[in-house]
This record gives structure tokens, C-alpha cells and sequence, in this order.
């Protein structure tokens, strides 16, 4: 039951995605080289999670756990990993608003910009380290 | 660390899912434990063993080296 309900929540993380996609795609045109970057880690999250979700959905059918003690180890590792690669992109984050923006006359990114980057990339970066993981072992 | 598990497995006529299956974990934990890749919890280690109807020390070979 608590494993179903685990699929089913991550079904409903990945539909709230699709539709903030599909809210991105509506205003094509418009958008900055950031917007665009925005897009791109909302895609890779949803295949990410759409992986995930469907190899869960199979252990489930075979009536396998989706959930045991390497995975939580392997989520663990990926999300600290995760986390000390967001601490150091909001470093470069930083760095590049000051510095480069300053000396090579490159645009500002703006808040929103920065909230979006520092909030949807460590996403993208969990999922890779968790792929890495669950492939290579921890 | 190695371990004896693939070979006690075959002898009971288990696949990796069905020992999965007894053991209550995904496959791929059996896989990564049949390669000496992951060095599993002592409970784990001990539900792997009662599947495989062995003991722990039968079952997990241990390098003295570290």
C-alpha cells in the first residue's frame, strides 16, 4: 500500500511537471537564452522522474518493493551530492553576476532567472547522480 | 568482500527476482550484493542467509585486508 502510494505520488509529481512544460511551451517566442536553459531542466527532470516512475511501476507489477535500503542509500548520496553542487552553483551563480557581468558585458541574470536556475538545475543534477548511483552502485 | 550468494542461489533454483521477492528488496540489490558491490545491513545480510537457508558466514566472505 505505502508502495503504490509512493508511485502514485510521483504519477502526480510528474503530471504537475508536464503541465508547467506545457505552460513554458505556450509562451514560446518570447523567451531569453535562460528561459530556454529553464525549459531544458524542466524536460530533463520529467524524463528523469518519468524514469524513474515507470521502473517502479514494473517492480511493482512483478510484486517487487519499489523501496529498500540500497535505494534509500543511493537517494541519500545523490541528494547530498545535490546539495553541495547547489551550494557551489549559487557561489558561481554569484560570481558570474559580479565579475563576468561586469568585465565581459554579459547580460544580468535576474532574480526570478536565479530562483529558477538554483531551484530546477539540483533537481536535474539529484537525478544524475541517483542514475549514476543506482548503475554504478554506492 | 565477496559472497557465495549467486552460487547458493542457483543451487535452490532461484532467479535474482525470485530471491528478490523472498528477500523483500528490488533486484538490483541482489545483483549489486552478488557482485561484492554493496555491503548490505546486518538485517539484510540475515534475510539474504534465511532465504538461501545458510548462515551469514557461509554465505559473505570477508577480506581481512583492509
Amino acid at each position: 500500500m505505502k508502495d503504490k502510494t509512493s508511485v502514485f505520488l510521483g504519477i502526480g509529481i510528474t503530471v504537475l511537471i508536464i503541465a508547467l512544460l506545457i505552460t513554458f511551451i505556450a509562451k514560446a517566442g518570447q523567451q531569453s537564452i535562460y528561459e530556454n536553459l529553464l525549459y531544458i531542466l524542466v524536460t530533463l527532470l520529467i524524463i528523469g522522474t518519468s524514469i524513474i516512475m515507470i521502473k517502479r511501476t514494473k517492480d511493482l507489477k512483478k510484486g517487487l518493493p519499489v523501496k529498500d535500503e540500497l535505494i534509500i542509500k543511493i537517494a541519500h548520496k545523490a541528494g547530498s551530492y545535490a546539495y553541495m553542487s547547489t551550494m557551489w552553483l549559487a557561489v558561481i551563480l554569484l560570481w558570474y553576476n559580479t565579475y563576468f557581468v561586469d568585465n565581459f558585458n554579459l547580460p544580468l541574470l535576474s532574480t526570478e532567472q536565479l530562483i529558477g536556475i538554483i531551484v530546477l538545475l539540483p533537481g536535474v543534477i539529484y537525478l544524475t547522480f541517483f542514475f549514476i548511483f543506482n548503475k554504478k552502485g554506492v | 568482500m565477496r559472497t557465495r550468494i549467486k552460487e547458493l542461489r542457483a543451487r535452490h533454483n532461484l532467479t535474482q527476482e525470485d530471491l528478490a521477492k523472498k528477500v523483500g528488496v528490488r533486484r538490483e540489490t541482489i545483483v549489486f550484493l552478488e557482485k561484492g558491490k554493496y555491503n548490505p545491513s546486518l538485517q539484510l545480510a540475515h534475510d539474504v542467509a534465511k532465504a538461501l537457508k545458510t548462515s551469514i558466514e557461509e554465505l559473505f566472505i570477508f577480506n581481512d585486508k583492509r
